[in-house]
């Protein structure tokens, strides 16, 4: 079990595309240093993933639909909740300078 | 009709008194409006309301009724569905900024399943963001408060559901449940909730949370509602393939419910007796403890086998759903970066913070601590250490049920540790949040059925929950009938005893 480092936090905000504030940082990594400790706990009782139990669920129940046309949703239905649009496209920022 | 004797209907109650033409769907839409007009600016139990269509819908049922014919199940009966759940053309935000303005494009299966049946959606309620907390507190738009107590909140994430028919501003309603979402805020607010058999509620139009738990189910005033609303929302979809059909619930056997010769096992480790481990440790109240102890007293009066037993793999439940719940939820919350629908940070200058931008300040606290969470067990560094140690050991935790059932017909605890907590009480420590789930994760886990129903002779109610094999919701309703019943007859002596002293 390995003690929460304030690096271990700021690796994973950059992987969750997120930034705190010094207020939400300080109270996220004082909850963290408790929770992250609590729930590898998990290796008290599961000390290493037997093979039987690492392949996700089978796949084999699940419901396969027949390949059927039907009528699509409009692209102008999804694009009425775009945040910035141009005619019938998504816009973003500038990429290339 | 006076509104008290409206209430004293339930859902399908009333959907026969309103095609039998002894009342009108106008007038319990109305009715229904006259409480939130009184009662909503303390409760906060919707996150929209559309009186309009509501009214329309309404006189439309009442011609339905006219002109005879067979007519649907819930025709006129007013209900609230989470926010979480898409009804096409009107807001789905899911308690969190990001989704503030969404207008969802078509509507869940499960809604449409519902509108089919006759029923009249008045609103969308609200939730703990994206369906993460325990208090309905962790809303963009504020929290909602019990209406049996107010100063105590109504449980989570689906409060806003259990509020609305708590409080009478619907009859019904549809909440989710991840890790108890639907269960615990019945029990804090008195009513039945109904967790379904993982897949038989199609999850096309719910907003992902953690994908491999997600699904929807009734907050009701009664045993007989749920089952009903059950039966309506189950079946399999072409449009979730993880749907599946199963038995539907033959509600005239649970008129006259026993329980005499069924075998029901109580998890020590679920049985409130608090234990701590390595300083972790969940109080369960006197008033919870004393529940279960009058519950398994009843039941084995009436004839029920009741024993308990050891099933030491529970005590690893929260961490196993604390790991796998925030790796999905992590997954499914990357599709929110501002580009496509939702938020959008207004200061942002170029891509990179459009990206962290958006998330930073679309997302609320708790979201980010489980997105955090999720990321962390899923990197690369952790990834065998958690998260395949927690999908090995949820394998484990189902052959433990596999076996627990081929013992005992049903299993019984606590749904929570404790009643209501007030307002601003369980905001304080996010571990202890969690640990308090304990009672509702397994059975998400494990993807079986599980009812919580009120019991007990405390002021404010306490939610007993049992649990049963996949497709077992016709045993869990039983055992749950069984309960109400009694406790319906306990209440009717004691308003006739406190009459007669009067």
């Amino acid at each position: 079990m390995e003690h929460f480092e304030e690096k271990e936090l700021d690796r994973i905000l950059r992987l969750s595309g997120l930034s705190l504030s010094e207020e939400e940082r300080e109270l996220l990594f004082s909850d963290l240093s408790r929770i992250v400790p609590y729930i590898e706990r998990i290796t008290e009782f599961a000390e290493k993933a037997e093979p039987e139990d690492k392949d996700p669920e089978s796949s084999g129940n699940a419901l396969l639909r027949e390949d059927v046309e039907e009528e699509c949703i409009l692209s102008e239905a999804i694009l009425q909740n775009a945040p910035a649009r141009l005619d019938s496209t998504f816009t973003v920022p500038r990429t290339v300078e | 009709m006076k509104r008290e004797e409206i209430f004293s209907f339930s859902a399908f109650e009333l959907a026969r008194k309103i095609r039998e033409k002894q009342i009108r769907a106008q007038e319990a839409v109305e009715a229904v409006f006259q409480n939130i007009d009184e009662h909503e600016s303390n409760i906060h139990a919707y996150i929209s309301l559309d009186r309009e269509a509501a009214m329309n819908e309404a006189r439309h049922c009442d011609e339905l009724v006219q002109k005879g014919g067979e007519l649907p199940p819930l025709l006129g009966v007013p209900m609230a569905v989470k926010d979480n759940l898409l009804l096409k053309g009107r807001k789905a935000t899911c308690g969190s900024r990001m989704l503030e303005n969404y207008i969802p494009p078509f509507t869940a299966t499960c809604v449409q399943k519902l509108q089919d049946a006759g029923a009249i959606l008045i609103g969308k309620t609200n939730m703990d963001e994206f369906g993460m907390g325990i208090s309905t507190e962790h809303s963009f738009f504020g929290p909602t408060r019990n209406p049996l107590d107010p100063a105590r909140v109504p449980g989570g994430s689906s409060g806003g559901s259990a509020a609305s028919v708590s409080g009478n501003m619907a009859f019904a309603a549809l909440g989710t449940d991840t890790g108890g979402s639907v269960r615990q805020p019945a029990a804090y607010c008195g009513l039945v909730g109904l967790r379904p058999t993982y897949g038989t509620v199609s999850r096309h139009g719910l907003v992902a949370f953690a994908s491999s738990m997600d699904i929807a189910g009734p907050l009701t005033r009664g045993t007989r509602d749920a089952a009903g609303i059950c039966n309506i929302v189950t079946g399999a979809d072409p449009k979730d393939q993880t749907s599946i059909s199963g038995p539907k619930i033959d509600i005239s056997s649970l008129e006259q419910a026993t329980v005499k010769g069924m075998r029901i096992g109580i998890p020590r480790e679920l049985s409130g007796e608090s234990e701590s481990r390595d300083g972790f440790s969940l109080a369960v109240s006197e008033e919870v403890k004393a529940s279960l102890e009058d519950a398994v007293r009843i039941l084995e009066e009436e004839g029920a086998q009741v024993e308990f037993f050891d099933m030491p793999i529970l005590s690893y439940a929260v961490e196993m759903y604390y790991i796998l719940s925030s790796a999905e939820a992590s997954s499914n919350l990357s599709r929110f970066d501002g580009i496509r629908y939702g938020y959008r940070d207004p200061d942002a200058k170029d891509l990179a913070s459009l990206y962290t931008g958006t998330r930073s300040t679309g997302f609320g606290l708790e979201v980010k601590r489980r997105i955090l969470m999720g990321n962390y067990v899923l990197s690369t560094e952790h990834f065998d250490d958690c998260y395949r140690r927690a999908e090995s050991a949820r394998k484990k935790l189902c052959r433990s049920f596999d076996e627990a059932f081929s013992r005992y017909d049903v299993l019984l605890s606590p749904t929570a540790p404790q009643v209501a907590p007030l307002l601003g009480e369980s905001g304080k420590d996010a571990l202890q949040n969690y640990i308090s789930d304990l009672f509702t994760v397994p059975a998400s886990l494990a993807g079986i059925p599980a009812v919580s129903v009120p019991f007990g002779k405390t002021s404010l109610p306490v939610g007993l929950q049992f649990t049963g094999p996949r497709f077992g919701e016709q045993a869990i309703l039983t055992a749950a009938r069984f309960l109400e019943i009694h406790q319906e007859e306990r209440k009717e002596k004691e308003a006739k005893g406190g009459t007669e002293n009067a």
